[in-house]
């Protein structure tokens, strides 16, 4: 390879490969927007293992140092993963979504690339900020009304977050001298604020009702590509900026069990799993507060495990989308007879999110369970138990029966065509394998793993805590049955509180003027009519003599008052 | 047992067959058994108590959805609920 163009590969952040290409896409014709969406994942995924670990690439902008290149170990188990996911989206989605959302989709996992593989807070702002527009394009571009109206929702809460993560990074910088991104402490403005950006991209509420409300909008192909970079690029940036930081603890638990309640209730099957996005996320920020290395290795390897096995759930509700042009767990069922590969996939998707034994859950999820243990966090640990379960129940087994058994639809739509179909048997013998030979995957996680997933007492408890989960849930089966119904989510708040008092105001504005400006024309036409009765002879005067009376006042005024 | 599900709630147990009935019952069965052969290793002392897992697991599931049958009767709304606002944009 000739110097400069090592020199270039080298010193060109990977993301903007990706971006950049993003947006060339755009005037491509669709042969050659196949070869990139098909090559270019793959070549960036060599690139960055190609680059030595460490490796670093500083530069300086307007007076600030940049290091828009720096390849951590923690970064680059998220680069993989982003590009595996890039690949096998793409398969998915090139022969089926439009140009709009295929470029958009690659300028947003661009920008996530541009942001676990940088080292300081300028470069991640600007990727967090290409990612805000990225995502929000995609979701735009599914076309319907009710897309267009979440993406200005999203976009609202994204920016904002957007704003309150560069004001605490300007006041970082300027109050700490730097700009490299490491670990710190939410215990000053600036780091809270950093915090609070942070959060609002990981889903946490109150501002995280984007994920449940947006979601669920976009295309088939389109919500395979969300799930992956948004939120995880924020568990990265907890795991880098605020590992040990308590809060997060309970942050996590909460988004943990509010993903499980929320996704009982629903009744639309791409909604159920965008609020169990959230509460796998939840694990994740938990063992951000937890901060061990064990924690933060399990996070890694939960949030490597949870891309593919949350994406073939995707694609496998999106094929029946596709397919059925139905959404809600009402309208379905009995679907396995007419698209057993689909249901399949799912079910293997649904296994990996349980964390069953042999799947690529098994062998992430456990790690932060087992760190909450080490650290004598009794509760923490129980809440994790009976969480898994539940899981298990909104997950494993919810998913999958309503859509392709519980009752007949009458609905026989065909299997996806092959490219869709490959996509999802690739994901589904990814979670296989790291369920069977996790190897790999710890050996490319932050810190050394002397963990060991497969022991008996580790699996025959796990098998228990599901399977006896899974008699519960036909147990009570009657009070799980779906309505056509929403659940209310703290977006209430602004959605419909605010645009109440918002109206109410309006209301009350135009109220008010028009009182007013009757008043003020009752009052105008009072007083000339009272000034002709008293005074006619005024009433009568000409401008000239008006204008000289006018004249005469001010210069009484003048003598008397200077 | 099916027919004890089916008097908790009929019309809602799955219609399988009768070999599947079986195998469940008989591998929740064998799950318990497991327990005089695995040797749990515990952290916290209440873990390692018989048949933990399981009943914790049911305990777990059902409390899950009671709680959220519960929140259901606060937070459901129609489909359409938010839809006068979209009407505004």
């Amino acid at each position: 390879m000739t110097d400069w163009l090592t020199q270039l590969l080298l010193t060109t952040p990977p993301g903007l490969w990706l971006a950049a290409a993003g947006l060339l896409m755009a005037v491509m014709n669709t042969t050659l927007r196949g070869v990139m969406v098909m090559t270019l994942p793959i070549a960036l995924l060599y690139l960055i293992w190609w680059m030595p670990e460490g490796h670093t690439v500083t530069t300086g902008f307007a007076g600030y140092a940049l290091t828009p290149i720096e390849v951590t170990r923690l970064g680059r188990v998220f680069a993989t993963v982003f590009l595996i996911m890039a690949f096998c989206g793409g398969l998915y989605a090139f022969r089926y979504a439009n140009k709009l959302e295929l470029c958009s989709a690659f300028v947003y996992a661009g920008s996530a690339l541009l942001v676990v593989l940088s080292g300081d807070l300028i470069t991640l702002l600007i990727g967090w900020e290409l990612m805000a527009i990225g995502s929000s394009l995609v979701i735009w571009s599914a076309g319907t009304d009710a897309a267009y109206a979440a993406a200005r929702r999203y976009i609202s809460v994204h920016l904002l977050g957007g704003v309150l993560l560069m004001a605490g990074v300007i006041g970082y910088i300027h109050s700490q001298g730097t700009t490299s991104f490491s670990a710190m402490q939410a215990d000053n403005l600036y780091n809270i604020l950093i915090l609070a950006g942070f959060l609002v991209n990981a889903g946490a509420p109150p501002l995280g009702s984007w994920i449940g409300d947006a979601y669920p909008e976009a295309s088939p192909s389109g919500m395979v590509f969300l799930s992956a970079f948004t939120t995880k690029t924020a568990v990265y940036a907890l795991l880098r900026g605020f590992p040990g930081e308590e809060i997060l603890i309970y942050v996590g638990l909460f988004m943990v069990f509010y993903g499980i309640i929320y996704a009982l209730l629903e009744n639309d099957m791409r909604r159920i799993l965008a609020y169990s996005i959230v509460n796998q996320v939840g694990f994740m920020v938990t063992a951000a507060g937890i901060g061990t290395d064990l924690a933060i290795n399990g996070a890694a390897a939960h949030a490597f495990c949870h891309i593919i096995y949350k994406a073939l759930l995707l694609m496998s509700a999106g094929a029946v989308l596709a397919q059925t042009g139905k959404r809600r767990c009402t309208d379905l069922g009995g679907l396995w007879q007419s698209m057993p590969l689909t249901a399949t996939c799912g079910i293997i998707g649904a296994l990996a999110i349980s964390a069953v034994p042999w799947t690529s859950g098994f062998v992430s999820k456990s790690m932060i369970s087992q760190a909450a243990a080490y650290e004598h966090l009794p509760m923490v640990w129980m809440l994790l138990a009976a969480a898994s379960a539940g899981v298990f129940l909104h997950a494993g087994i919810k998913f999958p029966w309503f859509v392709f058994f519980q009752k007949d639809s009458g609905l026989r739509p065909e299997e996806p065509a092959w490219d869709r179909k490959l996509a999802m048997l690739l994901f589904s013998a990814a979670c296989i394998g790291l369920g069977i030979m996790p190897g790999p995957l710890y050996a490319i996680l932050p810190f050394p793993v002397d963990y060991v997933p497969y022991t008996a007492d580790h699996v025959v408890s796990q098998l228990q805590l599901l399977l006896f989960a899974g008699l519960a849930f036909f147990v009570m089966l009657p009070q799980l049955q779906r309505t056509l119904t929403i659940s209310l989510d703290l977006d209430w708040f602004y959605r419909r509180l605010g645009n109440n008092i918002i109206a109410g105001m309006r209301e009350f504005y135009l109220r008010t003027e028009q009182v007013c400006s009757s008043l003020i024309g009752k009052a105008g036409a009072l007083s000339i009519q009272g000034l002709q009765r008293a005074a006619p002879a005024i009433g009568n005067l000409g401008t000239a003599a008006m204008a000289s009376a006018v004249l005469i006042l001010l210069s009484v005024y003048l003598i008397l008052f200077y | 047992m099916k027919s004890l599900l089916r008097k908790l709630n009929p019309n809602r147990v799955p219609n399988l067959s009768p070999v599947a009935w079986i195998v469940t019952g008989i591998g929740l069965c064998a799950l318990l058994v497991a327990e005089f052969f695995v040797h749990h290793h515990s952290h916290f002392g209440f873990e390692d108590s018989f048949g933990f897992y399981a009943w914790y697991g049911f305990a777990a599931s059902a409390g899950l959805v009671i709680l959220g049958n519960l929140l259901s009767k606060v937070l459901k709304r129609p489909e359409n609920y938010y839809q006068s606002e979209n009407d505004n944009d």
